[in-house]
């Protein structure tokens, strides 16, 4: 009789006669840990906020460009709905339109056809002047590679996006500290960049993306350039800024573990939602 | 808006960014600007002290000289073969002839006209009996006597008020030079005349320096232009002598200085100055006028003093029949017979000669004079310690325009006593009236004070010689000081540094351009990331302009720094060389006074800081506007 936790021989020759090959019996296992993984996962996931107002509204956005004489066909009739205060996950093998999304959403990219409305703002059609106020205004971006100013100190940093928004400095100087703090690097602020860890540096830019109250944080793989641990806490501060301040978080990822950890999923291929 | 505290901010970290290629920038532009700057200073620095030295002596005054282009004796070769001249010379000639031979005839002496008088006129018969001048006869007296005529019927005395017309002129100055008629009036250095002790010297064997700083002429000057320089003021009725100002380097000669070796220090130099100007007040020097009869006996004496000498022990040497005594060299005296072993009928044939010579080739008897003057005064000259130093350079410069004669002050000159100036010596021009209007065979010019250094530059361009001055009757320059001068050299520097400026901006702009082309371009990922935290195009080229502006404020400060330091080194280096030579060329009595090549005064070293942000800014802006223009999430998506 097999004790539970300890499997006898008998126990894996059993085992191994239902495959042909022993490998077949390795990949079966595999699969079966992924499989109650991402069930364990998706069981926590929680439930999807959709009862609060739409915050993004993309209607058959379509977006062509050229690398040399090759079309791109980088987004084609993606129509989606994103609520305010949700975490959504962008997912996709690399080219299948996610990070084009995002820029697109963030009023960085325009459209080939189609709409973006962020709350009643149509932005496809806002000019250049008024869709850098509405970045600033409206949306945190984070990026993989943090893009810190080198010779800027930590509150320098986060004070960039204020910088551009022209808000009253020493209100803005205030505002610095708490999300500083929101980040855990309240005692970090007088740093430079190069006496941070990655994690750390990738937080000053959440708390950049923070300054200007975005009612939206864009993130491109804000954990690609980071280990695991590092990313967890990345995605766990991520979660904790949808709680404390409401924002709605839309994260281009490729891990599938940060993706089971959002409220939603939206899975991109080939430029068409999945 | 973004806040001009945050432009800052970061335009700053760009800087920080690129250390090297900011730092080669700063360095490469700042080289080109910096030596630009030394010499915007050292061209001020001497500027000013050409200003501050010129105070003393004759002061900001606008003084240009008139003086004729042509010798008139020089229109004989446009008459060469004028028909009317040549039958003028003819009949001249034949007159003259033809009187010689009757008086002649009546003197009982000998007279042979194709030896004594060859005809001036050449017939080529091969040619038709086409008759011209020979110009080797044209010395005759029949051609003088017809050029001289010509001349007084064809050219008009040179009035200063035909060519002042339309200039406001302030005065005219005296300037009467001595050139006693068929005369010679010459210092005695050491006491000594000239023609007795130089005897048989060639002029190469003079130095080239002594050469230059022998005496060139004398002349009665006015006051404007002389008292500056008199140190030692005198009563002129009761003078013993006549007051002078002389140059410095005679002074120094005179007075039996040697030259200063080449490393004597400036102290030594400028020591040297006191003492020679203090001597040269107690020096007087002694001239010596011999009219042509004088001279020509001279010379005569002491051919034949030479020729007795040489032949002392030749006993067939048969002594002349009339000895000559060369007379003392310090006594300018007359050359008197010391043996005539001449008979009665020589010597009445002999005075017959002189007679007709006196009749028909204005000779004269022989007169000389010693005249002695008193040095009051030392005039600006060059030293010519070394012509081919930089130092002596500028010295010459400096002294270019001084009066170039020995001057008497006119108004002492005036006053002196009628036995000091005799009027065989200083002739008519001693005692002219006039000073502005000059015979038709003159050599002089006049010396005009204008009201403003705009007049008087406007009048020298009207009467400037181009490339010869063939096609003027007159031409004027610059006089007695460094005024208008300077401003000649001040607009030549400016359209040098005009020049300079425009190329080193070319030059500039291209490392520039480069430079932020290049920080443009490695900007774009940061750019892009700007734009898409809220920043507008306006805002980040505002970042670029002021990044633009902080580059250029380290290349001015390092262009400030590298030329204050490189015109301060030429300041320390030259300024102590080039003081005694500033002494002398502008005779300032002040030896304390300093030669400077540092000032900062030129209103360049204002545009300077402007042109480097200029170009600073015009290199920027096509990168910037190409930079700026560009769609961010394209160069996100290249990164």
């Amino acid at each position: 009789m097999a004790q539970r936790g300890r499997a006898t021989n008998a126990d894996i020759e059993k085992y191994l006669q239902l495959f042909d090959r022993p490998i077949d019996a390795v990949v079966a296992i595999r699969e079966h840990i992924e499989n109650a993984k991402k069930q364990q996962l998706t069981s926590q996931r929680p439930t999807p906020q959709l009862d609060t107002p739409i915050v993004v509204s993309a209607r058959h956005l379509e977006r062509h460009y050229r690398i040399g004489k090759k079309r791109v066909d980088a987004l084609q009739d993606v129509s989606l709905d994103i609520h305010q205060g949700e975490f959504v996950a962008l997912t996709g093998p690399s080219g299948s339109g996610k990070s084009t999304l995002l820029q697109t959403i963030g009023g960085l990219d325009k459209p080939s056809s189609g709409e973006v409305f962020v709350g009643d703002t149509n932005i496809a059609k806002l000019s250049d002047a008024k869709l850098s106020r509405f970045r600033g205004q409206t949306i945190g971006f984070v990026f993989q590679f943090f893009y810190l100013q080198p010779f800027l100190n930590v509150k320098q940093n986060i004070d960039v996006p204020g910088m551009f928004a022209g808000t009253n400095r020493k209100n803005r100087h205030a505002y610095i500290e708490k999300v500083a703090r929101a980040v855990g690097l309240e005692e970090r602020l007088s740093h430079m960049p190069s006496e941070l860890s990655g994690g750390q540096m990738q937080r000053v830019a959440i708390a950049r993306a923070l300054l200007n109250k975005p009612k939206i944080i864009l993130a491109d793989e804000p954990t690609g350039n980071l280990d695991s641990k590092n990313s967890k806490i990345i995605i766990d501060l991520f979660e904790k800024i949808r709680r404390d301040f409401g924002t709605t978080i839309i994260i281009v990822t490729h891990d599938q573990e940060i993706a089971y950890r959002a409220d939603r999923e939206i899975r991109l291929l080939d430029g068409r939602l999945a | 808006m973004i806040h001009p505290i945050d432009i800052f901010t970061l335009a700053h970290t760009k800087l920080r960014t690129r250390k090297i290629r900011t730092g080669f920038t700063v360095l490469i532009s700042g080289l080109l600007f910096g030596l630009l700057l030394a010499v915007l200073i050292t061209s001020a620095g001497v500027m000013q002290s050409v200003n501050e030295f010129g105070k003393e002596g004759i002061g900001e005054k606008y003084i240009v000289k008139t003086e004729p282009t042509n010798p008139p004796e020089f229109d004989i070769f446009t008459l060469q073969s004028d028909a009317n001249f040549i039958a003028r010379v003819e009949q001249l000639h034949k007159e003259r002839i033809a009187a010689k031979k009757s008086e002649a005839a009546r003197l009982k002496i000998t007279y042979d006209p194709s030896a004594e008088d060859p005809s001036p006129i050449i017939i080529d018969k091969a040619n038709g009996n086409t008759k011209s001048l020979n110009i080797d006869l044209q010395d005759s007296s029949a051609v003088q006597q017809a050029l001289k005529e010509h001349q007084q019927t064809t050219t008009k005395p040179m009035k200063a008020s035909d060519y002042t017309k339309g200039f406001s002129v302030k005065r005219q100055l005296t300037e009467l030079t001595i050139t006693p008629d068929n005369a010679t009036l010459i210092p005695m250095t050491d006491g000594k005349e000239d023609a007795i002790t130089n005897y048989g010297k060639k002029i190469e064997q003079l130095s080239y320096t002594d050469y230059l700083s022998a005496f060139q002429s004398l002349a009665i000057e006015d006051d404007t232009l002389s008292m500056p320089y008199v140190t030692k003021k005198i009563d002129p009725t009761k003078a013993t002598a006549i007051p002078i100002v002389i140059t410095y380097t005679y002074a120094e000669k005179a007075l039996g200085f040697k030259k200063l070796p080449t490393k004597a220090t400036p102290a030594e130099r400028i020591e040297r100055i006191r003492t020679v100007r203090e001597k040269a007040v107690t020096m007087s020097i002694d001239f010596c006028y011999r009219n042509n009869a004088s001279s020509s006996l001279l010379s005569r004496a002491l051919d034949q003093q030479k020729e007795i000498a040489k032949n002392k022990d030749n006993k067939l040497y048969t002594q002349p029949t009339v000895a000559y005594q060369v007379p003392d060299e310090k006594s300018c005296g007359p050359v008197l017979i010391a043996r005539d072993s001449r008979s009665n009928t020589e010597r009445t044939q002999d005075q017959a000669r002189e007679e007709f010579a006196r009749k028909f080739d204005n000779a004269t008897d022989p007169i000389e004079h010693k005249l002695r003057f008193q040095v009051i005064g030392i005039s600006p000259s060059a030293s010519l310690e070394d012509t081919q130093s930089l130092v002596s350079g500028v010295s010459m410069m400096l002294a270019a325009n001084s009066v170039p004669h020995w001057q008497i002050p006119a108004g002492y000159f005036s006053k002196l006593p009628a036995e000091l100036k005799p009027e065989v010596v200083f002739g008519t021009a001693a005692n002219a009236t006039d000073i502005t209007t000059l015979p038709p065979d003159t050599t002089r010019g006049f010396v005009t004070e204008f009201s403003s250094l705009e007049t008087a530059q406007n009048y020298v361009n009207k009467y400037a010689c181009d490339n010869s001055c063939a096609s003027s009757i007159a031409y004027a320059h610059p006089y007695a000081n460094n005024t208008l001068m300077m401003r000649d050299i001040k607009q030549y520097i400016d359209t040098i540094i005009l020049w300079v400026t425009l190329a080193l901006s070319f030059v500039a702009i291209i490392i520039l351009g480069s430079m932020i082309g290049r920080t443009v371009a490695d900007g774009r990922r940061e750019t892009a990331v700007f734009r898409s935290i809220g920043a507008k195009r306006i805002d980040i080229v505002s970042i670029y302009t002021c990044y633009t502006l902080l580059l250029s404020l380290r290349i001015i400060i390092f262009v400030a720094l590298l030329g204050t330091i490189l015109a301060a080194a030429a300041d320390y280096w030259f300024s102590p060389q080039i003081t005694p030579e500033a002494l002398i060329a502008f005779s300032a009595q002040d030896l304390n006074r300093q030669f400077h090549l540092f000032g900062i005064s030129s209103p360049y070293l204002l545009y300077l800081p402007l042109v480097i942000v200029g170009i600073s800014l015009l290199a920027m802006i096509p990168p910037m506007l190409l930079g700026v223009r560009r769609n961010p999430i394209k160069d996100m998506r290249q990164e």
